[in-house]
């Protein structure tokens, strides 16, 4: 039995004090009456004896104290424990990566636990009430005190597994909350973990059987040169487990086995097995993914394979270039292409372009010293010099300036504080730039200033009213120095990723890794389709952000204005420390470390009327006997 | 000195007159009825006249209606003597049992006076019934003897049966009264005999306390008897024992009023809570003592 508030023995004072007073008040008083005649004689008239007369003087105190020990006891609040006991059972339940692992019998060790859940429960005494504690990588009270069995095991089989590291220790702390909400509880928890120390009134389950598991932790890929040919090599960290084991990986590029390597590892020994693949023409060097698989036979397959995908083929930016000049575009755009950008450009004519009204299919439309009557509504555009008013622009051409010799300096505006300020900015020298001529416009929406002068805008960029993505240069490049200083193609490609953002940067991750997508404004939807093929959609606009719950490749599509569709796959790893914990040799499937099954019944709530009734009694007791004393 | 006369009450008194069951053969002329015959108004019986009687007493309605001559026979009326007993033990002096005896006893002396009866009142203490005044006879010598009552001291033990049996008491005279609390280990009953055999009408009147009638302590106590300190009783007074006090009273009431009435005596209780005027008017009337 435990007192939850055991300051309430205090009370347990008054009964010396009780005592005392009884004492004290309770001697013999000598009175002189007329005749004690009478008195004796009453003696032969007291109808029975009392076999409690011996006590009879004492009666009156011993049930005051035993009223006083009686609402003491109450008022600490105790908890009795006993066994076989109609009480809360809290059940704790891993639901981490490593319960996938799967025992001898085929079934995942989840599924073993919620089994033997299962079992515990339709052993349990009628009225016993049940509470599931799910510790993932968020631990949750999946239910509380529910006393329907089935409801209750239905509530079990709706726990599925969470490829994420699980906090056992967080669930512990969210069961222990739920246990100071009401009655006593019983606590047990179900894992496949080692704890450090066995928890303190729980009852541990240790869940698996199986000892054999095999995993890839990290996979990379280097271009060497292999006797003066130029080479790839595959490195890929194997660890085994379960002893010391002699591992076969398959290496596949693109779908295609280009090797399989076998290597020795030792137990718990993280171990390098590479693979080096001749690669003159490129080929695998411009890979889109790349396997490496450990063949072994392993109870946890999750965690043996690994996938490297690079889906920057589909990054490249188409662009427009409406222009009789597209000299100084057509210059910076190939200086990016040989510096690994993928740049894929069109040159018109302001004349033909005129000719053609709606999309185009581009992703960034540069207009030069011309302004067409109405802006593509399916790519981002740059403005170069228009001497007209544009709809929707965002701004009003309102004249002409010429500059004598030898021109204005235009300089950069500062706003670090602008994150667009700051993208469009990076890595530029920021030298002034000198301008001979220029337009001055009129600012209608938010634009994020680039280059001033004299408090005019002379490069701004942002979304104009129709939210695309507008850069505006207000001078003609011809009419400046600006083509001519090392900010021009840094700036160039520093608009080109802004206008034309890359969906992903980043292809491989862990599971719970949170993904972030930069959509591109021709982005009109994107669906992602996960490792169990399960089908989600998110809103293919500016940056999104994704959390991948499961292990394995994940596929994204979006979908473009123009009617094409990206496609690009990235790779979810088995987080690392879930492959760690792994059972003892036993054979027993449950290994209960703490044998005491018993259940905890807080009295306070049952035995509260009868305190009740005995503080009344106490009073009532307490009156007469002091009416007849004092 | 207490206040043991209430003249308008006594005044009251005068209305009554103390019944008496047997016929009384005092020497006196009185107003309560003898055995012999006499000169009173109260027809006795009749007798055949024998030479030398009376002859204004033959009933010549008689001689007018059979020829022959009877005498018409009165009875005597004779002076009662009444002999008022006060228990002056010291349990009597508790409560203020003594003022409320002293009242009673001066009251019934005070009736008996006025019925022109001869009246003795005597205060028993110890082995000996004392005479506070004796064969008092008017008002006038009541009044001047009524305030030696004041001088009793009540204090020691009273051996009742004792006391009377010593005492002259009279043959077939008169009533002869106790007042007394009886809650005592002495014996009393046999004052009854003594007092029967003598040809005496018996009054005991039992006078008692509020408190003794329904004690108000509680709890643990040493209750010493006033009388004799090495007798006490000692323990707890709970409901139980209350209730077998009043048992125990009761029994001691019923025994004496058994007694009493078994040997035609009279007996009467008297609570100090009741006034003298209810006592006569309501208990001594209903009991035939005074009428």
């Amino acid at each position: 039995m435990n007192l939850l508030f055991p300051w309430g023995l205090l009370l347990l004072l008054a009964i010396p004090v009780l005592i005392v007073i009884y004492i004290i008040k309770n001697k013999y008083k000598e009175k002189t009456v007329s005749s004690s005649y009478v008195w004796e004689l009453s003696k032969k008239f007291l109808k029975k004896k009392n076999p409690l007369s011996t006590i009879a003087n004492l009666l009156n105190l011993i049930v005051q104290c035993l009223c006083i020990a009686f609402l003491a006891f109450a008022l600490s609040d105790p908890v009795l424990t006993f066994e076989n006991g109609a009480e809360n059972e809290v059940y704790i339940l891993d639901a981490s990566a490593s319960m996938a692992t799967l025992n001898q019998d085929g079934s995942t060790r989840l599924d073993a636990a919620k089994k033997a859940i299962k079992e515990d429960v339709e052993d349990a005494v009628n009225g016993t009430t049940f509470t599931l504690v799910v510790a993932d990588s968020s631990s949750r009270a999946l239910c509380r005190q529910i006393s329907d069995k089935d409801v209750f095991k239905a509530f079990v089989d709706r726990v599925s597994l969470d490829m994420a590291d699980s906090s056992l220790g967080d669930a512990m702390s969210l069961a222990q909350s739920l246990s100071s909400e009401g009655k006593g509880s019983h606590f047990l928890l179900y894992t496949d973990q080692e704890l450090s120390q066995e928890p303190e009134g729980f009852d541990y389950f240790k869940v698996g059987d199986t000892t054999v598991n095999y995993a890839i932790e990290d996979l990379r890929l280097s271009c060497v040169e292999v006797e003066d040919v130029p080479s790839i090599l595959l490195e890929a960290d194997v660890l085994s487990y379960s002893g010391d084991a002699t591992l076969e990986v398959d290496f596949t590029i693109d779908g295609n086995l280009v090797g399989t390597q076998k290597v020795d590892v030792k137990d718990n020994e993280l171990t390098t097995v590479s693979l080096t693949l001749p690669d003159a023409d490129g080929k695998y060097e411009a890979y889109s993914a790349i396997q490496a698989k450990i063949t072994n036979e392993d109870d946890l397959a999750s965690d043996s394979e690994y996938c490297l995908y690079d889906s920057s083929d589909f990054d490249t930016t188409n662009i427009l270039i409406v222009s009789n000049s597209p000299f100084y575009f057509r210059s910076a755009f190939r200086a990016l292409n040989r510096n690994g950008m993928k740049i894929s450009y069109q040159e018109i004519s302001p004349a033909l372009y005129s000719l053609y009204a709606g999309s185009f299919g581009y992703d960034i439309t540069i207009f030069d010293s011309y302004s067409p009557q109405k802006l593509p509504a399916d790519s981002a555009v740059w403005l170069f010099n228009t001497g007209e008013s544009i709809p929707d622009s965002g701004f009003y051409a309102q004249k002409a300036v010429t500059v004598e010799d030898p021109g204005i300096k235009a300089e950069y505006a500062q706003n670090t504080k602008d994150v667009l300020y700051q993208e469009l900015t990076k890595n530029l020298i920021q030298r002034d730039i000198t301008i001979k001529s220029y337009m001055r416009y009129t600012l209608t929406e938010d634009f994020t200033t680039i280059l001033t002068y004299d408090n005019l805008p002379f490069v701004f960029a942002g979304r104009n009213a129709l939210s695309q993505r507008e850069i505006v240069f207000n001078f003609d490049l011809h009419d400046s120095d600006f083509p001519l200083l090392a900010d021009f193609v840094t700036l160039m490609r520093n608009c080109i990723n802004y206008s034309n953002p890359s969906i992903l940067t980043e292809f491989n991750y862990k599971a719970h890794d949170v993904v972030t997508f930069s959509f591109p404004d021709v982005a009109t939807s994107a669906k992602i389709v996960t490792p169990s093929n399960k089908e989600e959609y998110v809103e293919a606009q500016d940056i999104q952000s994704y959390v991948l719950e499961e292990v394995g490749t994940y596929q994204i599509e979006v979908s473009l204005l123009t009617g094409k569709t990206r496609t690009m796959k990235l790779y979810s790893a088995f987080p690392t420390s879930e492959s760690k914990p792994l059972p003892v040799a036993e054979q027993a499937f449950k290994i209960s470390l703490d044998s005491q099954a018993t259940k905890a019944v807080r009295l306070f709530d049952a035995i509260l009327p009868v305190a009740i009734v005995a503080a009344l009694f106490l009073l009532t007791d307490w009156i007469i006997y002091s009416h007849e004393q004092f | 000195m207490k206040q043991i006369i209430d003249e308008r009450f006594l005044s009251q008194l005068e209305l009554f007159s103390l019944a008496i069951k047997d016929n009384v053969a005092g020497l006196f002329g009185g107003s309560h009825q003898s055995k012999r015959y006499g000169t009173s108004c109260e027809f006795a019986d009749y007798r055949q006249y024998v030479e030398g009687d009376d002859i204004s007493k033959i009933d010549w309605n008689i001689y007018g209606r059979f020829q022959e001559l009877y005498l018409k026979l009165y009875l005597d009326e004779k002076q009662m003597y009444t002999k008022i007993y006060i228990d002056a033990s010291r349990s009597m002096a508790f409560n203020d049992k003594d003022t409320y005896a002293l009242r009673l006893a001066a009251a019934l002396a005070y009736l008996s006076i006025s019925e022109m009866d001869r009246v003795s009142v005597y205060a028993i203490q110890g082995k000996e019934a004392v005479p506070v005044f004796e064969k008092i006879i008017g008002r006038e010598r009541f009044f001047e003897n009524v305030g030696r009552l004041n001088r009793i001291n009540f204090g020691g033990e009273s051996l009742l049966s004792q006391a009377i049996m010593r005492s002259d008491v009279g043959y077939g005279d008169g009533k002869s009264i106790l007042i007394s609390d009886f809650l005592t280990y002495e014996d009393y009953l046999s004052a009854v005999d003594f007092l029967r055999e003598r040809h005496r009408d018996v009054l005991f009147i039992q006078l008692l306390s509020q408190e003794e009638i329904r004690p108000t302590m509680r709890g643990k106590n040493i209750l010493y008897d006033s009388e004799d300190a090495g007798r006490f009783f000692q323990g707890n007074i709970s409901r139980d024992i209350l209730n077998a006090y009043q048992s125990a009273l009761s029994f001691i009431q019923e025994r004496l009023k058994n007694y009493c009435a078994a040997r035609d005596a009279d007996f009467a209780v008297y609570p100090t809570n009741m006034s003298l005027r209810e006592l006569f008017t309501d208990r001594l009337v209903r009991k035939g003592v005074i009428r």
